[in-house]
């Protein structure tokens, strides 16, 4: 039997389930059965032992039989339509647009990458991104193209199959969503409009038929919640088979879905805010032992925290493993991990640093970039020359390693004297002789510090300003017994002998005086963090050996943690100017109101064009059902505190609690954390919780007919269900263009324009 | 509480072992009569139950135990309804006598050397000079509402203070300029000292005995911190006890809960709202109490709406009056004494740049008068940045030092000539215009009209082009400059696109055609396609710190728009419409006070030697530095038994909630020793409002500094006080009694140990080290004389110590230099004086946009100017040589 059957069949025949859970339920079931009034609690017939039974539950096994038969053919009809229609309308003239559209530009580029193998960087984690480069090399694809925003793809490069391997990922999405709402316990016609309503929203349907990573991102998020409706389902029988299948399917879904897009972890929030509610349940039950509450905590724990973790991880690793050549994204990561990359300029380079190397030094704080100094001078303060932190590599950023005043040091292969931890040294700069310098002047941005500058002439004006004494701090190479400072895996700071302070990136610029270069500051309160640490980055030493690659390696844990932390950086410095109006950006009020489209291409008469908007009849709607949802609730509750009893059976209260719990606060959760982020928004950060949102609108009507009609399949709520479905395919239809391309003049759609606010066309031209 | 108990019970059905809902649902109600329901098998609990509904009975023991303070019933009156015997909420006689000695050691506590020390004290820099701004009536800023300031006032009206002192910097002296300062400082410290009956009697309204009322009492008297802060001319001593009076009459309206709508529960009700309102009109802080009063409203609602009982017309009263007296009386109150604000404060000041040109018409001494609606051609207008009130377009005979290095344009606060602005038409227009039939008329700007702006006093046109400005480097936003010369044509880069996009709706057409004061326009530069933009960034000092103009592409509005507000030209006829500044209500006015103040608030992120975030507070890292001179000085620091001990109250009632809360999740249904209700009612309300007075203080971002705390403080005194009195209540009393004079003690004997600082009375530096507890604390001991100096005489080791600047919260002019001095071992001073704090302070900035510009000797620029003429015709020729960025076609094309 196949987890869908499963479930399926748990709904209307418990019956099938009972073996497996004799950790819980004494022999006492009734006898299986489906009534379809009772459809929404019938996976919870079972235990229900206050109910009253009808008294036709002893009805033949046979035409139980036949009608559990009917019904699985039902849903596999209904599954296997709205699978066609959802590949109807995601593979529609795909390939109708040669042009890199959107997004593509990014993820497809970045495909790209792990088919040459360079480095990248970029804001999101890497699985839906190594899935788009698995399509890319799927189709042979040589890495020769940049996939420049707007350009046309050549003749070699097949984006139509590109396309289609993510669109196969977005046309998932109507069959889970009526899977989930079957699982939920929802009537199959309120599961079977979620679907259409899933598959006929032209937003869903537009982002799925590009290579981006929302089509994958929606798919793993509509996998976690199928897989936690169907924990939701076997909940009343832990440790079941089919109860251990669907946690290791949530466990799988969530860190499929975190590795996705950090959207993802919202997912995640999801199914531990569930996950938290279901185990303080399970504590409030006298009969469960401790013994059994460690299992529930425990399997919990693998199943949701370990192998996510793990999935999450693993990918990193495939991502490391892939891209092992230098490329764009190494100034993110340290020098040692550069090391590492072929062709990063920093291989073969002498391991110990001695007296008279020239080496470049990198601050550990991004952003500051290499220590460097230029002919210009301050224009206050001492006005000596300028000392700043700099990201490009060139020859102002080169540095001899010389002894203090008046010391000499060998300089042949037989006498070189290395640099050792606590040595005292003199940095001088290569291109202006200068030396690192540094003095009671206060700075010139952070004014509590000391300022740094290049002052003398090599040895001919001795100072003992400047000297610097090395204080090692970490070594990540082995067998270093007499702690030598080494190119990349020393990390150290330098502490000024006369003020005794330490050289620190500020993190601030300095004015334009300096290019608006990094402040480099000599920072006299101690503040030892990651901005006062240095380590050598190039190292040229003729004198010396290069190093065996083996003495240069990075661990995979401390990549892991550097890539996630830049990520969480750039991430947070996506930050718009809250004076510009940007034509593609949206805030997260906007969105359920539909106030804003989004042109994804060039908007050219003759060129094809999509245009990212919802369906009205699904957005619009679904939005009103997730407001009205929390006042009907707001009215249910504040009845019971008045002892009004709208409810025949506590349970028909407690699963609407449960249902609209996981499919409410899956849109709540997925939206609201947008209001908090300071990084810019789009309309498509929206859709994940577009999905439960329609999914809520469905079980809405459902449930709402249920209330004041009395069933679930009275005529009026089968009208309206009936009526929605007709109007969002009628509405998606009118959409199509925008959907599915349209190559002439935007202003023949003039009537589809609905809101003055959507940017279809522009009226002033 | 009886609603409480059967809603946790009906959430788990379960435990009610086969009953069905509708018996539980029935049953709560016949809990409230105080029926024993058989809800429980659990014979304890059931027992506890029919008891503790009436607390009174759970406490009937200790009314013969602990009858010492000959308290009567009601002092043990439970807070809640579901009483049995309504007996009304009094105070005995002996309980009044306690408080009346009480009340007299704590007016020598509160009083004592009230005019030590004669000299400004810390933040008295701002708060005595907005008091005499009061008494001037001349409109100043700040950052808080006004209440508190107006009450110093007052205070200073009757002592008959003038005025006219400016409380400058701190250490000036009071006596010498005779300022009655006394008289002022006795307003907050008679707050103080009431804070002390209004803890005894929130203790008693909160069902607490007279023993733990007078404890309370007298920990708050005793408390050093409350005591420094209510001393001085500050604002804290308002805002608490306006809180604490809040507090009070929330307690008292409960104690009236079993006879609502009556004159009592009336006037408690509204006396809460009144106070609500006039702790909000103090300090923001008063958002906090709101927030607390708001969470309890609505648990008590809640409950209300599960007693059967109550009809649905009643609920909607109890609703209703609960919305009138706690919403619309504070937001009344609130604007009430805006009102009164406004109207003491009618003159201009130097607050008047904080604020629109509206609001600034409202002030007698600026008149900003009318001025010729319609704008022509030819007019000599003056353009006003509408979003920020940095200024006017201005500029001046200096040049850039980046980008093109042409002649500056800036925003500038004042008014004066160099804001003067002709609007012109282009070459084209004008030509077209001169060939027409009508080459003499009056011709009106519209909406969409291309015009070119000359500065008029240097002859500079407003130009822009592709160069990055000097501050802000966006590649999307152009430089702005004044470029060309007298006689010089101008080129394509001078043209300048009116866009209309607000206009005044009662005025027709002033959305189609520009109009002065009424119209909001964008000025969109016809060849970058961007708009005149700024943004308050100040330039550097060759910019004479004026705001910097740019020029943004694709801009959002506000920030664009720009009106103009006085319109000159010599044609138009004196009978032309006239335009002049809206008057703006007094609802517009507070709106717009309180935006300011929101904005600026949040802007005060300078960094201060004394800021401290709330997470260092509750267990008292470090204290402020208030004052010093010679061997004395005044550091705020709590008494720090009370607070340790105070805060440990609240953890530990959080604690015990969170055990509980498992707890009855497994059926266990705690009575802890029968307290658990009042323990709920009076300490959870305290703990809640202490978390809510504490915890938003996190999310600021703004300077902190200790005294933000003490609301808080004084709510966990008094949790503190209720716990040791439900939970010493079945000890014997001699324990009890014990155990509180132990705890009174420890105050009064640390109080004494600190009173030096609080006071600022002479201590020896023995004293002071031993009292140094932690190193962080770090007041000056070596100010103090070594015990064995008898003479009063500073010692010899340092006999010029400086007089020492002290800081204050965000005063622009003092302040860089923090009061801590590093001593070494033999108490030398090291030379180590921390430098000034490098973030500016954005009042100081703004304060500064609008000081009069540096000098610029016109004769000296002008000698420059032939100069700088001379530079620009070069330029031009290159231009036309083809290899200038400045837009070199348009140039040629506008037929150079």
């Amino acid at each position: 039997m196949s987890l869908f059957e499963q479930f399926a069949a748990g709904n209307g025949a418990k019956g099938s389930m009972t073996e497996a859970d004799s950790n819980l339920k004494p022999a006492s079931s009734p006898p299986p059965k489906y009534s379809e009034k009772a459809s929404l609690f019938a996976s919870d017939s079972d235990d229900d032992d206050t109910m009253a039974r009808p008294a036709k539950t002893s009805r033949p096994d046979i035409a139980l039989q036949q009608r559990r038969e009917w019904r699985l053919s039902q849903y596999w009809v209904h599954i296997v339509v709205l699978t066609i229609f959802s590949a109807m309308t995601r593979f529609y003239k795909i390939g109708f647009s040669n042009r890199v559209i959107f997004d593509e530009a990014h993820h497809m580029g970045f495909g790209g990458k792990y088919v040459n193998h360079t480095f990248y960087h970029d804001v999101h984690p890497p699985l839906a991104k190594m899935l788009i480069g698995l399509s890319e090399a799927l189709t042979g694809f040589d890495g020769s193209f940049d996939f420049k925003s707007g350009s046309r793809f050549p003749a070699n490069v097949n984006y139509t199959f590109m396309r289609l391997f993510n669109a196969s990922f977005g046309a998932t999405l109507a069959p889970m969503a009526y899977a989930t709402l079957v699982s939920l316990g929802c009537s199959p016609n309120a599961a079977f409009l979620a679907g259409l309503l899933v598959c006929f929203d032209n937003a869903l349907c537009t982002i799925s038929r590009f290579a981006l990573l929302d089509a994958m991102l929606l798919c793993f998020t509509a996998m976690s919640v199928l897989s936690l409706s169907g924990l939701y389902k076997y909940r009343k029988q832990p440790f079941s088979a089919a109860w251990f299948k669907w946690l290791l399917a949530t466990g799988v879904s969530l860190g499929l879905v975190a590795s996705a897009k950090w959207v993802g972890f919202l997912a995640v929030a999801l199914v531990g805010l569930y996950t938290l509610y279901e185990l303080y349940d399970l504590f409030g039950q006298k009969e469960v032992g401790i013994v059994s509450h460690f299992w529930h905590w425990a399997t919990r724990v693998v199943a949701l925290v370990a192998i996510p973790v793990a999935i999450y991880m693993l990918c990193f690793v495939v991502h490391f493993g892939l891209l092992y050549k230098s490329g764009p994204g190494d100034a993110e990561m340290d020098s040692l991990f550069q090391a590492g990359l072929q062709g990063s300029g920093l291989q073969n380079q002498p391991l110990d640093v001695a007296y008279g190397s020239k080496i470049t030094l990198k601050s550990a704080h991004p952003g500051a970039g290499l220590l460097h100094s230029h002919t210009d001078a301050y224009p206050d303060g001492s006005k000596q020359q300028q000392i700043t932190g700099y990201s490009h590599k060139d020859t102002n950023n080169d540095w001899i390693v010389k002894k203090v005043h008046g010391q000499s040091y060998g300089n042949t292969t037989d006498t070189i004297e290395f640099v050792k931890n606590g040595d005292l040294v003199r940095l001088v700069h290569e291109r202006t002789s200068r030396n690192l310098h540094s003095h009671a002047v206060a700075g010139h941005v952070s004014k509590r510090d000391w300022e740094i500058s290049g002052y003398g002439m090599d040895g001919t004006y001795p100072d003992i300003n400047d000297h610097w004494r090395i204080e090692v701090v970490e070594e990540l190479s082995k067998n270093n017994p007499e702690r030598r400072l080494r190119t990349l895996a020393t990390r150290f700071r330098l502490r000024h002998v006369g003020q005794n302070c330490v050289l620190r990136a500020s993190g601030k610029s300095l004015p334009q005086w300096a290019w608006r270069q990094a402040e480099m500051v000599c920072d006299r309160r101690n503040h030892l963090d990651e901005k006062t640490l240095w380590n050598v980055e190039n190292h040229v030493n003729p004198l010396l050996p290069p190093a065996k690659p083996s003495q240069l390696k990075s661990s995979f844990l401390r990549n892991f943690a550097r890539l996630n932390l830049a990520m969480a950086r750039s991430n947070n410095a996506l930050t718009p100017d809250k004076d510009k109006f940007d034509a593609l950006a949206s805030s997260p009020q906007d969105w359920p109101i539909m106030r804003l489209g989004m042109r994804m291409c060039g908007w050219e008469d003759g060129e094809v064009k999509f245009w990212l908007i919802g369906n009205p009849v699904v957005w619009l709607l679904s939005t009103l059902a997730v407001v009205l949802g929390p006042i009907q609730m707001l009215y249910y509750i504040v009845r019971r505190q008045r002892g009004l009893c709208d409810f025949a059976q506590e349970k028909e209260w407690e699963t609407h609690l449960y249902v609209s719990g996981i499919l409410w606060g899956g849109w709540a959760l997925h939206y609201l954390p947008f209001f908090a982020m300071g990084r810019v928004t789009y309309q498509h950060h929206y859709f994940p919780a577009l999905y439960f949102a329609a999914m809520y609108l469905a079980y809405f009507v459902e449930w709402t007919g249920r209330r004041i009609a009395g069933s679930a399949n009275a005529p009026s709520t089968k009208a309206v269900m009936i009526g929605l479905g007709i109007a969002a395919i009628a509405n998606f239809l009118y959409f199509a263009p925008f959907t599915f391309g349209f190559d002439y003049p935007a202003k023949d759609l003039a009537g589809r324009k609905w809101f003055s606010s959507w940017d279809i066309y522009d009226t002033t031209k | 509480m009886a609603h409480l108990e059967s809603m946790r019970y009906r959430k788990q059905p379960g435990a009610g072992g086969g009953h069905d809902e509708a018996t539980v649902i029935s049953g709560m109600s016949s809990a409230a009569a105080g029926t024993p329901t058989p809800l429980d098998s659990d014979d304890a609990y059931g027992a506890d139950r029919a008891a503790g509904l009436n607390s009174d009975l759970g406490y009937s023991y200790e009314k013969k135990d602990l009858d010492f303070s000959s308290s009567n019933n009601s002092t043990l009156t439970p807070f809640a309804s579901g009483d049995r015997q309504h007996q009304r909420f009094s105070i005995s006689r002996n309980q009044w006598i306690t408080l009346g000695f009480i009340m007299l050691a704590a007016a020598y506590v509160r009083l004592w050397r009230l005019s030590n020390p004669a000299q400004v004290v810390f933040d008295e820099v701002h708060f005595g000079k907005f008091a005499g701004k009061y008494l001037n009536g001349t409109y100043f800023f700040d950052v808080h509402p006004p209440l508190a300031k107006m009450m110093f006032a007052a205070a200073g009206k009757l002592a008959g203070y003038d005025g006219v002192f400016d409380f400058k910097t701190i250490g000036l002296d009071y006596i010498a300029a005779g300022v009655p300062y006394i008289g002022m400082r006795l307003m907050p410290a008679l707050l103080g000292l009431s804070m002390v009956p209004i803890t005894y009697i929130t203790l008693a309204a909160l069902g607490h005995a007279a023993d733990a009322c007078a404890l309370g009492a007298l920990l708050v008297c005793f408390e050093n911190a409350l005591l420094t802060q209510s001393r001085l001319i500050l604002l804290d001593a308002s805002l608490i006890f306006f809180t604490g009076l809040t507090v009070m009459f929330w307690a008292l309206f409960f104690t009236e809960s079993h006879r609502p709508f009556g004159n009592r529960w009336w006037g408690y009700l509204l006396l809460t709202g009144v106070n609500l309102g006039n702790a909000l009109s103090c300090k923001w802080v008063g958002l906090f109490l709101i927030a607390t009063i708001g969470v309890w409203t609505l648990k008590d609602l809640w409950e209300k709406l599960g007693d059967l009982s109550i009809t649905p017309a009643q609920y909607f009263k109890h609703f209703v009056a609960r919305a009138a007296a706690l919403i619309v009386i504070p937001v009344i109150v609130y604007l009430f004494w805006f009102q009164v604000h406004f109207s003491v404060l009618h003159k201009s000041g130097d607050g008047n740049a904080f604020m629109s040109p509206e609001f600034q018409n409202t002030l007698t001494g600026v008149n900003l008068g009318h001025t010729p609606r319609d704008v022509y051609y030819g007019s000599r207008v003056r353009i006003r940045h509408d979003a920020t009130n940095a200024g006017y377009l201005h500029s001046h005979l200096s040049n850039y030092e980046t980008g093109s290095k042409q002649q500056q344009i800036t925003l500038y606060g004042f008014r004066d000539d160099n804001n003067y602005w002709i609007l012109t038409r282009t070459e084209a227009d004008e030509e077209a215009h001169q060939n027409s039939t009508t080459p003499h008329e009056l011709q009106q700007i519209k909406n969409g009209d291309i015009v070119r702006l000359m500065h008029w006093r240097t002859h500079r046109r407003l130009h822009s082009h592709n160069e990055r400005p000097p501050m802000t480097t966006n590649d999307y936003q152009n430089e702005v400059s004044g470029y060309g010369w007298e006689g010089f044509n101008g080129d394509s880069n001078d043209h300048w696109r009116v866009q209309i996009l607000e206009g005044d709706s009662k005025v027709p057409d002033s959305k189609k055609k520009l109009m002065a004061i009424h119209t909001k326009f964008r000025l969109v530069h016809v060849n970058q396609r961007c708009a005149l933009f700024s943004n308050r960034k100040k330039l550097p000092k060759w910019g004479h710190e004026q705001v910097e103009v740019s020029c943004m592409k694709s801009a959002k509005f506000p920030k664009t728009l720009w009106r103009i507000e006085s319109n000159i030209n010599e044609n138009i006829p004196k009978s032309a419409p006239l335009a002049e500044y809206r008057r703006p209500s007094l609802i517009e006015k507070v709106l717009e006070a309180t935006a300011v103040m929101w904005r600026v608030n949040n802007g005060l992120t300078k960094s201060h030697p004394y800021e401290s975030r709330p997470h260092t507070w509750p267990w008292m890292r470090r204290g402020m530095a208030f004052w010093g001179a010679d061997n004395r000085s005044i550091y705020l620091i709590g008494t720090p038994i009370v607070w340790w001990l105070s805060f440990a109250t609240v953890v530990i009632f959080a604690a015990v909630q969170v055990v509980l809360f498992f707890r009855d999740r497994r059926g266990f249904h705690d009575r802890l020793l029968g307290a658990r209700e009042r323990y709920m009612e009076s300490v959870g309300f305290l703990s809640i409002g202490w978390v809510l007075h504490w915890i938003p203080f996190f999310l600021m971002g703004r300077q902190l500094f200790l005294h933000h705390y003490l609301p808080a403080l004084w709510l966990a005194i008094l949790a503190l006080v209720g716990s040791l009195d439900l939970f010493t209540r079945r000890l014997s009393r001699k324990v009890r009694q014990v155990i509180m004079f132990a705890l009174l003690l420890a105050t009064v004997r640390m109080y004494f140990q600190y009173s030096h600082i609080a006071y600022g009375s002479p201590w020896t530096r023995e004293g002071c080290e031993r009292s140094k507890w932690f190193k962080s604390w770090d007041y000056d001991c070596y100010r103090f004389p070594e015990l064995s100096v008898k003479t009063p005489v500073a010692p010899a080791l340092k006999p010029n110590v400086p007089e020492i600047p002290m800081p204050t919260i965000g005063a622009p002019d003092i302040g860089d230099q923090p009061v801590a001095i590093m001593r070494n071992k033999n108490g030398e001073v090291v030379a180590h004086v921390p430098p000034p704090a490098q973030n500016f302070d954005p009042l100081e900035h703004e304060n500064k946009l609008n000081e009069p510009a540096p000098e610029i000797h016109q004769d000296h620029l002008n000698s420059n100017s032939a100069k700088l003429d001379l530079e620009m015709k070069k330029k031009a020729t290159t231009v036309e040589a083809g290899n200038d960025t400045d837009g070199g076609e348009e140039h040629i094309a506008a037929g150079h």
